[in-house]
């Protein structure tokens, strides 16, 4: 062989050996413990699925809470960079497709997209949005898609609950607020979101609402593609149930602008009102409002507290008729026997009647409202039975409607009772109540003397429709023959007929109720406030078989419409107007009066002002406008669309902003929570939310001057006190 | 024209066998296969249709009669360097101009300057009378045309094989050893100036194997001093290197010093070899591949997905294969008798046997990667047809053997 052949030889033969060598070392020593890799090229990558909070609806159907979803949308840069130069184009070509698919399909503005892109000038990913809408990712998705273009990464970013009847039972309702646990500022990724109750039905019905979490395995490849690997296990989310109410969304309506009117006309603070169905313990309508509930902003209004549970309120006369339930339910009294009233003395205190009535009978003791005459009634009861009939109708205990915030009132126990006490209580003095109390005790009145167990919810189901759980009425207990529930109603009719409350008197429909009067009792110690006073009003109809019990009172009404039959009771009738006036409404057959006097009130939301005072006047309408004078487009009517209304009647139209501009409005995001963060981190926080911050002081955030989760619009300065 | 008698189907059959192999991995590289799940790309019917023409091409070549064979080479050899010039003009595809593209088809015509290079080099040098140094000169100027050209382009790893069979030929051209160890002693200055031991150890090991050539003073110092000066001026031009250059540097020798960059491929890569252990993860179940991991797969990467796929076993018997491949060309070369057509085929050697080993050294991640696919397997039209009518021209001379002088 040739000299120089061997060195060929030799040298190839060398190469060959190390080759082979270094791939027994790599492949079978396996020093890098490469072989492992297959295992971890497959390991799945769990996903959290977020489940959808489930909504709540009224009694007919309607959505009066309801969940959406936001998502964020990043670009993945390299994978736009990539793609560019296989498809030889520039990436500025490049972002500008990307932007425009993204613009055309969505809000957003695709230069303010380009500009994202731009950012920078890293190959990065960069975040375009946090606030795109399930619908609109969709439209963006199938776009990318179908045009093949790279680099779309999407996760979920939040969600939202929209009240599509805007403030209505707003405070029943309550509020929720995001939680979004195991947030890390470093990778900007959170691991569970939730939006969990904080009050009102929200924060009751908090399990049943939220819903449960799934989780998914998913497999990506290394250009961050799910490939479909198979036998992935996945356990799916499950959705929060709904929430099907009691409460009818119109009654609630109703019952909340006769109270808000109510506020205005007789300068109260605080107002409420309950309706409850007798017979099954269904609450129909519910509703807490003050003055300022109109001005604020919604999210403020909902964590308020919801009134007609919590507010306890001193019930007056309208005690008289449960301490002659008691006395007529033992057979105490007779309904002919005649009690001296005027001037009373006990134990050194005076008892007085607001007029001289001389001898009444026990159905003019209520329906005159006596004090003397109750007082005397009550001794004949005795402490001891006066207290078991008010215990077993509800007083100082919850009512087991077991709302979150739910007070069950003042009501001394026995053994403290004085020697006054029972006269006191006799006529609703020393003793506190809630709107609820009050109304579930009534409709034992009503129903012939059995207490219902209130509820709000008629029945809950899942995202199907199916029922999971039905409310059914259930009755606590009997607290006295249906004999003398009868007799105190047929009291309570005199009432309306020839007492104190006559001028609400209907001749369409028979109403028994009672008027009560109380001065507040002053907080913390014994006594009274001078002129500081609650109306109070409870009535039910139709008399002699009831549908609907409704307990209205007014906080602190200026002076002159602090009696119940000045305020509470003229609410009471404009309410129950308006309730029977409705077209579904079943508790009175029109009478040939009311078909005729009452018109069906034509739909204006959304039109122009002065469109809507065209229609109205055509119709021969009365009516007034509440609102911004700037504004021009009707917002909301009352009554509502399609009621029947008597053309006498007011009709009330709001006006306000666009629709349109209402949607801008409620785009911007919320006010994140900085408290506990870096003054660096708060910044960075704040800047992606567009607000400018002023900062007091260093180290970390104590205080925010814009509370957690208000709505704030672009701009907006909100001042951080902090502290090391 | 085939003489049955002197036609090596030993070698042929090498050739085929190689090819077919190309064509079944590229199937499985084509293909992504995650359960039920299976795509397939059209890669692997494009490289048996390649495989069909490259055939047909070699036995084309073989019935060329070699008169006609030899007059051809250096004009296309001049129409190449025409066309290397012509492509720079093209459009860039990836930010290079390598392509020439009509009707569907992509011409790189570096492939076919490298095969045309070797030929007029082994013709230009193997001329009577020619002292070694007009030799050198000679195939160094007719190499350096087209490797500028190419370095234009640009393609860096291409021309590396130029030098390679450049060495090989001059080998084989039966030029004193020594002027081989001058021609490469620069390169290694470069390499030991970054330790100074190693520079004395080196220059020690240079004069003295200059010595034992027994050449005159003159030239031992001259090439010492110049030898010294590159590996102390390495430092200096090193330092006087930006930053983000010299980082480019380092990690195309170090490429795990830049795992998500440059280093990203070769790590992939030697993760597929390696974590095929001895079997292999079975044909089409390669999961670095089936989860795109490993870049470029049916190309420059295909020796991973045979190791991935087919475990140590089956790299050896790919390797195997290739031993025998180029035992029987070291035989056959041998054989041939004609000194031009020895360098030629020697050059033929060096460019199959570079390319091989560079491109299984960057699969199992020795060597930095250079964008060289591995001969008769990657997927790739102008590289098989090239490669084999390389062989083709070995089949060619063997076939004529002993008819000349």
């Amino acid at each position: 062989m040739h000299s120089r052949h061997k060195i060929l030889v030799v040298f190839f033969g060398l190469l060959t050996l190390l080759w082979a060598s270094y791939l027994f070392i790599l492949q079978i020593l396996d020093p890098f413990h490469l072989s492992d890799e297959r295992r971890i090229r497959y390991t799945p990558y769990k996903e959290i699925l977020i489940p959808t909070r489930g909504s709540i609806y009224d009694a007919n159907g309607n959505i009066l809470v309801s969940s959406i979803s936001f998502y964020q949308l990043d670009i993945d840069r390299k994978a736009v960079s990539l793609w560019a130069k296989e498809q030889n184009i520039s990436l500025t070509e490049a972002y500008k497709m990307i932007s425009e698919t993204i613009g055309k399909n969505s809000s957003i503005n695709p230069e303010q997209v380009y500009q994202r892109l731009t950012i920078n000038d890293k190959l990065t990913s960069v975040q375009i949005t946090n606030k795109i809408r399930e619908m609109e990712l969709e439209k963006i998705l199938t776009e990318f898609e179908k045009n093949k273009l790279p680099g779309l990464i999407h996760t979920f970013s939040s969600m939202k609950r929209i009240y599509s009847q805007d403030l209505l039972a707003a405070r029943l309702l309550g509020a929720v607020r995001a939680i979004s646990d195991g947030y890390d500022m470093e990778t900007q990724s959170r691991s569970i979101y939730q939006l969990s109750g904080i009050c009102g039905l929200e924060s009751t019905y908090n399990n049943v609402l939220a819903g449960e979490y799934g989780w998914r395995e998913v497999v990506y490849d290394a250009k961050h593609r799910r490939m479909p690997y198979p036998n992935l296990h996945e356990k799916p989310e499950k959705d929060g149930y709904n929430l099907h109410l009691t409460i009818d969304a119109n009654i609630q309506a109703v019952v909340e602008h006769a109270l808000f009117e109510g506020l205005s006309k007789y300068g109260a603070i605080n107002a409420g009102a309950v309706i409850m169905d007798p017979n099954t313990g269904r609450i129909l309508a519910m509703a807490g409002v003050s003055p300022d509930d109109r001005n604020l902003d919604p999210a403020e209004v909902r964590v308020k507290a919801n009134i007609p549970v919590s507010f306890l309120f001193e019930p007056g006369s309208t005690m008289k008729p449960l301490t002659m339930l008691a006395a007529l339910d033992k057979h105490l009294v007779r309904p002919n026997e005649y009690f001296e009233c005027g001037v009373y003395y006990v134990q050194g205190r005076k008892i007085s009647d607001t007029h001289m009535y001389g001898s009444l009978r026990p159905v003019d003791i209520i329906s005159k409202s006596s004090n003397v005459g109750i007082a005397k009634i009550a001794e004949r009861v005795g402490p001891r039975n006066l207290y078991e009939t008010f215990i077993s109708l509800g007083y100082g205990q919850k009512t087991g409607l077991n709302l979150q915030g739910e007070s069950s009132g003042m009501f001394p126990k026995l053994n403290n009772w004085d020697g006054y006490t029972l006269h006191s209580v006799a006529f609703g003095q020393g003793i506190a109540v809630t709107a609820l109390q009050h109304a579930t005790a009534f409709c034992a009145i009503a129903n012939g003397g059995k207490i219902m167990k209130p509820h709000l919810v008629d029945y809950v189901t899942d995202d199907n429709g199916k029922i999971i759980e039905q409310t059914e009425p259930e009755v606590l207990r009997q607290v006295c023959s249906k004999a003398a529930a009868d007799t105190v109603r047929s009291y309570m009719q005199a009432v309306i007929d020839r007492g104190t409350a006559t001028h609400i008197k209907a001749d369409y429909i028979t109403i028994a109720g009672k008027t009560g009067t109380a001065q507040k009792a002053a907080e913390g110690g014994k006594g009274y406030i001078n002129g500081k006073y609650t109306s109070v009003f409870v009535g039910m109809f139709p008399a002699d078989a009831p549908k609907m019990v409704m307990v209205v009172f007014y906080d602190e009404p200026s002076p002159g419409y602090h009696f119940g039959s000045m305020s509470a009771a003229p609410t009471f009738k404009k309410i129950l107007d308006d309730i029977l006036f409705m077209p579904n409404c079943n508790i009175v057959a029109f009478d040939q009066r009311l078909l005729q006097s009452s018109k069906r009130m034509p739909d204006l939301r959304g039109k122009h002002i002065k469109q809507a005072e065209a229609i109205l006047n055509q119709y021969g309408f009365s009516y007034k406008i509440e609102g911004a004078d700037s504004s021009s487009v009707v917002i909301d009517q009352f009554p509502k669309p399609n009621v029947s209304v008597d053309p006498a009647h007011s009709i009330t139209l709001k006006i306000g902003r666009g629709k349109k501009e209402t949607e801008t409005e409620l785009l911007p995001g919320l006010m994140p929570d900085l408290c506990g963060l870096t003054i660096r981190k708060a910044m960075q926080v704040a800047a992606r939310e567009n607000i400018a911050l002023k900062i007091m002081g260093s180290g970390i955030v104590r205080r925010q001057s814009i509370q957690p989760g208000s709505r704030i619009t672009s701009n907006t300065t909100c001042v951080i006190e902090a502290s090391i | 024209m085939i003489n049955k008698k002197k036609f090596d189907f030993v070698l042929a059959g090498y050739l085929i066998a190689l090819i077919a192999l190309g064509c079944i991995i590229t199937y499985s590289a084509s293909t992504t296969t995650i359960g039920e799940y299976t795509s397939t790309q059209n890669y692997w019917w494009k490289q048996i249709i390649f495989a069909v023409i490259s055939l047909l091409a070699v036995y084309l070549l073989l019935k060329i009669p070699m008169p006609i064979f030899e007059l051809l080479i250096v004009p296309a050899y001049i129409l190449n360097i025409l066309a290397l010039i012509l492509v720079l003009f093209t459009p860039a595809v990836n930010g290079a101009h390598r392509w020439f593209s009509f009707l569907g088809i992509n011409y790189q015509p570096s492939e076919s300057a490298k095969l045309l290079t070797i030929l007029v080099v082994a013709r230009a040098i193997s001329r009577d009378n020619m002292t070694e140094i007009k030799q050198i000169f000679t195939a160094l100027g007719l190499t350096i045309i087209p490797v500028l050209l190419i370095l234009i382009e640009p393609d860096f790893g291409s021309t590396l094989v130029f030098f390679f069979s450049l060495l090989a030929m001059l080998i084989a051209a039966e030029l004193p050893l020594y002027y081989i160890l001058l021609m490469i002693s620069p390169v290694i200055s470069i390499i030991t100036s970054f330790w100074w031991i190693a520079i004395v150890i080196w220059i020690l090991v240079l004069v003295y194997l200059l010595l034992r050539a027994r050449l005159s003073w003159v030239t031992i110092s001259i090439a010492s001093i110049l030898n010294v000066f590159l590996a102390l001026i390495t430092p200096v031009f090193w330092n006087s290197l930006k930053d983000y250059q010299q980082q480019r540097i380092l990690s195309f020798f170090n490429p795990m010093a830049d795992p998500l960059g440059s280093g990203y491929q070769i790590i992939q890569a030697k993760i597929a070899v390696g974590s095929g252990s001895i079997f292999g993860k079975g044909w089409l179940g390669g999961t670095q591949k089936n989860m795109h991991f490993l870049p470029e797969h049916h190309t420059d990467f295909i020796f991973s997905v045979i190791g991935e796929e087919f475990g140590f076993v089956g790299s050896l018997v790919l390797l195997g294969l290739y031993f025998l491949f180029f035992s029987r060309l070291i035989k056959d070369i041998g054989e041939i008798r004609v000194r031009e057509r020895r360098i030629a085929s020697a050059g033929i050697f060096a460019y199959l046997l570079f390319q091989t080993f560079i491109n299984i050294g960057m699969n199992i991640g020795l060597i930095p990667a250079t964008g060289i696919p591995l001969p008769f397997i990657s997927y790739g039209g102008s590289n098989l047809l090239f490669n084999s009518l390389a062989i083709g021209v070995i089949l060619k001379y063997l076939n004529e053997r002993g008819l000349m002088k």
